[in-house]
């Protein structure tokens, strides 16, 4: 019967454990904003160094990484890659938020037909599984890094509306929403000023998670040639650039860059998960 | 019986819109619809374009046009590749083995794999294992499949020998030969959603007091999860198989580029690259159309395993 | 004896520290004799019963011994241990509706420890079950083996559960809170059977209760259970008069009763 029992709290040393593990990504990702911002200063080499005497270098004092098919310094390119890489999820869920938190808002205060038309919207968007929605985007609007941020803030968006509506409806049955009204504080007005920033931090948690899985998308889209295009070294498309020399047994140029974004995946969810935690804990209080 | 109507109701407007989007997309392209459905510029003769012209319609309406294509999509004509020169319908058929042996057993990796280490998982709560499998699938799942993909090529194709490189293989063993690593590849982020479905679905019953009334009369172990732990868990994990099954199809498009599977996904890829948009239509429109056909069969389906929604259904 | 209790203490590691949810417990019931349990919510009842059967937590720490029928239970091996919860002893659970699979028939839920555990043909596990229903007073039994739990209502279904109890002829009921749920008519049904069938099979119930009265009426002799301690023992019919512990006395003064208001308010009850 060891088998079956009833639940039990997770044992001390697992969560001294993952305490660790918040708090190594918390540093990791620090770091990697640390390198994005510093890129070009500390790249050993500069963007576009070609060096036909050194391709496919394995790991070595000249090349700490390696280098790749036209003998390009991988950590350099990795370091240069960061803020694209970076800076792509965020502007889509930049994009993403603004346009979902004001549909779902709207839709929350209205009713109506706001409502039911985001009703519909979802459901036709659910309706496209996985990056289908992005990749007609991109058949209808080209490739490039623009359309791939944009079309995915699109796909996104939805599902960030859909959220903010069931948080903002739970935030307007209380009671203060009411007393703001009575004293003639305008809807736009209270809506701006008390309900999305009460909404705000809910929110954070789960944005962190579409953080992790937008740079997942993003780096799919690159891979796929449908994203960044070259010269850029944005990771995923580092990845797809190295994808000819592993025939011939040369796996650092993808191994490198795809490790990088698991390990920024990984290390966004596992803040993600503990932000929401903590949220849920005070939420419960 | 209504419910059923309702929700077939619902699926068929939702495929409409959707459908919709789909065709209506090349207007909101920049431009004449005409270059851009004929795409290549070396391409536009005055002949292509009048051809072009007839074959969507141009001078219709654009409901119209979209009735036109709809209604012989339905019937199976889905149009002619501009790339190719062949039917759009003949292209996909050739397209299609490779692609659904793929899914097949990919889904079966999943499965396996998913539900397995969930019960692990769900009958070792709190301790080690559980927080291992978590761990793991976790991790795995953070990993973007063509990464795992590219991983899996240079260990067991290149480094070890033991797999082809690429392609798709003929005859049964020799395509399965092919498929392993591919299946691998896309098997690998469903695992971690099969198993923590697993795992919830099954703890939420491992709590249930008729769990230990089946322990109090002295059932065994393998029994109580067998006969009711499982049995009671299967509506949600079934669910989620079928959803993610579904969404493999889209799931390909990457695996089938990391490996050269000339399937479906290939071909989505390489007709976006080349602008042959009937090709792009119409891979679009079978994927979200399987993928909306079996969503709303699992949501048919599921109350029949479970009699209390039926009876809600009855009485409602 | 037929179920011997003798110290018997839990204890349960929670976030560092230690809580001690039975403490020295000791406790008989014969053959033939309804022995109740009374105590306040979370005071260790329905923790000793699940103990009889080894269903307490699994990170439990149990010390002190258990026999039913002259099996031991604690210390005990498994197959013993499988031997009294398939024969020996049955438990009747608090709320019938979770306690039945929902998704099975009722007829596999009250033949599954026949079929599956004992091994029984299903024909004649059948036709067993069919006479127990009847036995419990269900009417149209063929047709409720077809139903679901969903289908029948709760007084139906914990009469069920008493024919399930009974399909492999144990002696030893463990009742816990096996009429709270029901509604007051209900309750004094399957009550009636409950007594009927105990005294038919000469069975030992261990009845437990937080209605004093019930248990006053219902019990031949009766615990009284405080934090995990038993604070007195008492004849069913001398509860209410020769209470001598302060908990009992409490515990009685908190129990409207119609001829006389509750005399105290400090009640922890």
């Amino acid at each position: 019967m060891t088998a079956l029992q009833t639940p039990v709290p997770l044992p001390i040393a697992s969560r001294k454990r993952k305490d660790l593990a918040y708090m190594a990504s918390l540093w990791f990702l620090a770091l990697l904003i640390l390198v994005a911002a510093v890129a070009p200063w500390i790249a050993p080499y500069p963007p576009g160094a070609v060096d036909f005497s050194a391709i496919w270098q394995s790991p070595g004092a000249a090349h700490l990484l390696g280098t790749d098919q036209v003998g390009q310094d991988l950590l350099s390119r990795l370091i240069l890659g960061t803020r694209e890489s970076l800076l792509g999820p965020l502007a889509l869920l930049a994009l993403a938020t603004v346009v979902g938190v004001t549909i779902g808002t709207v839709a929350a205060w209205n009713g109506g037909w706001v409502d039911l038309l985001l009703a519909r919207i979802t459901d036709v968007m659910f309706a496209f599984p996985g990056l289908l929605f992005v990749v007609l985007v991109i058949a209808v609007f080209g490739k490039g890094p623009g359309t791939t941020v944009v079309a995915l803030a699109l796909a996104y968006a939805p599902v960030i509306a859909k959220f903010t509506r069931s948080l903002a409806l739970a935030e307007m049955a209380k009671s203060y929403v009411d007393a703001y009204r009575v004293q003639g504080v305008g809807g736009l007005m209270l809506c701006l000023r008390y309900i999305v920033p009460n909404l705000a931090p809910a929110l954070l948690g789960y944005l962190v998670v579409l953080f992790g899985e937008g740079l997942m998308s993003l780096a799919t889209l690159s891979f796929l040639g449908f994203g960044a295009q070259p010269p850029s070294s944005e990771w995923g498309l580092m990845v797809q650039e190295g994808q000819a020399g592993i025939i011939q047994g040369h796996i650092w140029p993808t191994l490198i860059p795809g490790a990088v974004i698991a390990a920024v995946v990984v290390a966004v969810n596992v803040v993600g998960v503990r932000i929401s935690d903590r949220l849920n804990a005070r939420f419960e209080e | 019986m209504k419910r059923v109507i309702y929700r077939l109701l619902g699926m068929v407007l939702t495929l409409v819109v959707s459908s919709f989007i789909i065709f209506a997309a090349m207007y909101a392209a920049p431009g004449d619809p005409v270059t851009f459905l004929i795409g290549n510029p070396e391409n536009i003769t005055p002949e292509r374009i009048a051809e072009v012209r007839a074959q969507y319609n141009l001078d219709q309406p654009l409901l119209v046009q979209y009735w036109l294509w709809a209604s012989s999509a339905f019937t199976g004509d889905l149009g002619v590749s501009f790339q190719y020169h062949q039917g759009v319908g003949d292209l996909m058929a050739t397209r299609l083995p490779a692609t659904l042996a793929l899914v097949a057993l990919s889904s079966v990796f999943f499965i396996v794999a998913g539900i397995g280490l969930g019960i692990l998982a769900a009958l070792r709560q709190g301790r080690r294992t559980d927080s291992t499998v978590t761990a793991f699938t976790t991790l795995a799942s953070s990993v973007p499949s063509f990464v795992i993909g590219l991983l899996l090529v240079s260990v067991f194709a290149v480094g070890l020998r033991w797999f082809p490189v690429s392609g798709a293989g003929d005859g049964f063993l020799d395509r399965i030969h092919h498929l392993i690593l591919p299946a691998l590849a896309l098997a690998v982020g469903a695992v971690a959603i099969i198993s923590r479905v697993t795992r919830q679905s099954m703890v939420e019953q491992l709590a249930t007091d008729h769990v230990e009334a089946a322990r109090s009369f002295g059932l065994s172990a393998s029994k109580v999860v067998r006969r009711h732990v499982l049995r009671n868990s299967w509506g949600p994990i079934l669910t989620m198989v079928a959803l993610v099954v579904a969404s493999m199809l889209a799931g390909t498009v990457v695996v089938e580029s990391v490996f050269g599977i000339s399937g479906v996904g290939k071909l989505l890829v390489d007709a976006i690259n080349t602008h042959d948009f009937p090709v792009v239509q119409a891979v679009l429109l079978y994927m979200v159309v399987t993928y909306m056909v079996v969503t709303t069969m699992v949501d048919l389906v599921h109350p029949l395993l479970d009699p209390r929604i039926k009876a809600r259904n009855k009485n409602s | 004896m037929l179920l011997d209790i003798e110290n018997l203490s839990l204890s349960i590691q929670a976030k560092g520290h230690t809580n001690k949810i039975l403490d020295s417990v000791s406790l008989a019931v014969a053959a033939g004799e309804v022995v109740g349990l009374v105590g306040e919510s979370g005071s260790g009842k329905s923790t000793t019963a699940r103990a009889v059967l080894r269903l307490h937590p699994e990170g439990a720490q149990v010390t002190g011994r258990i026999q039913v029928a002259g099996i031991s239970v604690l210390p005990g091996t498994d197959r013993d241990l499988k031997r009294v919860r398939s024969s020996e002893a049955a438990m009747i659970h608090q709320d019938p509706r979770a306690a039945f699979n929902p998704v099975r028939r009722i007829g596999d839920s009250l033949t599954e420890r026949l079929v599956q555990v004992l091994r029984a043909d299903r024909g004649e596990a059948h036709a067993k079950g069919l006479a127990l229903l009847e036995a419990v007073g269900i009417r149209q039994p063929d047709r409720r083996m077809r139903q679901y739990p969903h289908e029948l209502s709760g007084g139906m279904l914990q009469r069920v559960m008493i024919a399930a109890a009974l399909t492999s002829d144990p002696k030893l009921l463990l009742a816990d809170e096996a009429t709270s749920a029901l509604d007051v008519t209900t309750q004094a049904e399957v009550l009636a059977i409950l007594r009927d069938l105990q005294q038919e099979r000469d069975l030992g119930v261990l009845f437990i209760t937080h209605d004093l009265h019930l248990a006053a009426a219902y019990c031949d002799r009766v615990y009284v259970m405080y934090r995990g301690c038993l604070v007195e023992e008492l004849a069913g019919t001398d509860l209410f008069i020769a209470a001598r512990h302060e908990y009992t006395k409490k515990l009685l003064s908190a129990v409207p009763t119609i001829t006389a208001r509750p005399s105290t308010t400090e009640a922890t009850a």
